[in-house]
């Protein structure tokens, strides 16, 4: 009857509190780390202005040999694509966005002939592609709340692998790109060959503030002057793939950070939300508690009106002692 | 500059800027050999082989470093905040300050790593096959090195103390 509605009601409101309880305790976990994952990309920026630098150098020596590892690929038939996801969903689209980036570039008209093989950050990812019957050939689980730079290498050794060895002719990394506290953006972009840092500028679709990555001009070495030790050919074909693998660590750097602002964000709103649910069902359980309430006294009163009118030479009047229940 | 001997040095690795002031003098070991880098010197682009880094700073202290696996770039008058000077950036994949290393633990490491490279050894194998280098032991061997390394810094440095 209306009691057991009451009942139920409370349970329920009880069991949102409890949920309400954890996604404000998710939202202050990731709130935590966030700050935590933005100072680790500033860290690791100088490593990887350096190492910009570096490429500039040594591929303005040596053109030539930097020809395979720099600028636009020749052709594009065999494809490595790393997709960057998290370990743990709860984080609102951040991994799903991804994900369906990850598809449109496999799908795409443009690229039908060509042959995909496809590497994985993250749980979510796996699983993904596994329900869609896409061959993964590797995943790394794990490491996507906290990558270090050792993770980042075992990443890159699978991934740039073929493509030092030749078999495929471009890498491409589909993640998410950490641009504010506000703002975060998926994005597919050239891993390897190296995108050129004198055509960086162009390509750079937002702006970065001072910390832009773009190489300054007055970075640019003076032709002709520079030493090198090995040769620049020699010392490209190490450093190469050092520098990506300084590409791949820095995207699991801000993969990690927008995918804690992604989760503080959907735990926020999953809080609001049962906050919301909360006040909805009090609201109903009071009525509930009240209209039980009303339909007793409604029982109490008319009753006694009964007994009244069924004894009215009865001098006491009252037989009955209202209490409240 | 304030003093003319003296250049601006940055020893980064990926995660954090592990050294970073004014230097007198670097030493360290490139693919061609030990070079010793003093104020003034060309601009040079090099790799840092597996070994230790030796900065000595303004007042003749002497940092040493193992490093692993990284790439040196010394630039001639570029501007370092609002003036110009010479700057050596040294990005080292791994770097440990001397203070930093773990004497027993690099000695386990240093053993199950020999132990590890014997095992290759005994088993007919040396680091080229027929179809060019055998990576496998190229990584065993660089394991022992690098823990050779760590070794050979905390000796240097207690031997100097």
């Amino acid at each position: 009857m209306a009691g057991g509605q009451e009942r139920i009601l409370r349970r329920r409101i009880r069991s949102i509190k409890s949920t309400q309880k954890i996604t404000k305790a998710m939202e202050l976990i990731a709130a935590s780390q966030i700050v935590r994952a933005t100072t680790r990309i500033a860290a690791a920026k100088p490593y990887q202005e350096g190492m910009a630098r570096l490429v500039l150098e040594a591929a303005t020596a040596d053109p030539t040999a930097a020809g395979r590892l720099l600028g636009t690929p020749e052709k594009t038939e065999r494809v490595a694509v790393l997709s960057v996801v998290a370990d743990r969903g709860l984080c609102g689209g951040y991994n799903s966005s991804v994900l369906r980036a990850t598809e449109r570039l496999l799908g795409d008209d443009a690229h039908r002939d060509t042959e995909f093989r496809l590497f994985t950050v993250g749980k979510k990812a796996q699983g993904y592609f596994r329900f869609r019957g896409q061959p993964v050939e590797q995943s790394f689980l794990g490491l996507s709340e906290r990558p270090t730079f050792a993770d980042a290498r075992a990443v890159a050794e699978a991934v740039l692998g073929p493509f030092v060895a030749g078999e495929v002719d471009q890498v491409i990394i589909v993640s998410t790109r950490y641009i504010s506290a506000g703002s975060q953006k998926v994005e597919v972009r050239q891993l390897l060959p190296l995108v050129d840092p004198r055509n960086e500028a162009d390509k750079e679709e937002f702006a970065d503030g001072p910390e832009s990555r773009s190489v300054t001009p007055h970075d640019s070495p003076k032709l002709g002057y520079t030493e090198f030790e090995p040769d620049a050919g020699i010392l490209l074909e190490t450093l190469g793939p050092r520098a990506a693998e300084t590409e791949i660590f820095g995207a699991l750097l801000e993969a990690s950070a927008s995918e804690l602002t992604a989760r503080q964000r959907a735990m926020a709103a999953a809080t609001d939300n049962a906050g919301e649910l909360i006040k909805k069902y009090s609201r109903i359980m009071n009525r509930a508690r009240q209209d039980t309430i009303t339909t007793e006294i409604m029982e109490i009163v008319s009753g006694a009106e009964a007994l009244r009118s069924g004894a009215d030479d009865d001098p006491s009047g009252v037989m009955i002692e209202v209490q409240a229940p | 500059m304030a003093d003319a001997n003296l250049f601006h040095v940055e020893l980064v690795t990926p995660e954090r800027i592990l050294l970073a002031g004014m230097a007198s003098e670097v030493v360290l070991r490139t693919a061609e050999g030990d070079i010793t880098i003093l104020n003034g010197h060309a601009p040079l682009v090099g790799s840092v082989e597996t070994g230790v880094v030796r900065v000595t700073d303004e007042e003749g202290n002497v940092q040493r470093v193992a490093c692993r696996d990284g790439f040196i770039q010394v630039d001639y008058e570029v501007p370092i905040g609002d003036e110009t000077g010479n700057r050596v950036t040294l990005l080292v994949g791994v770097a440990l300050l001397v203070e930093e290393i773990d004497e027993a633990g690099v000695r386990a490491e240093l053993e199950a790593a020999e132990s590890a490279l014997a095992l290759l050894t005994g088993s007919g194998r040396s680091g080229e096959t027929e179809d060019g280098p055998d990576l496998e032991f190229l990584a065993a061997e660089g394991e022992v090195q690098w823990a050779e390394v760590r070794l050979e810094a905390l000796d240097a440095e207690s031997s100097h103390a």
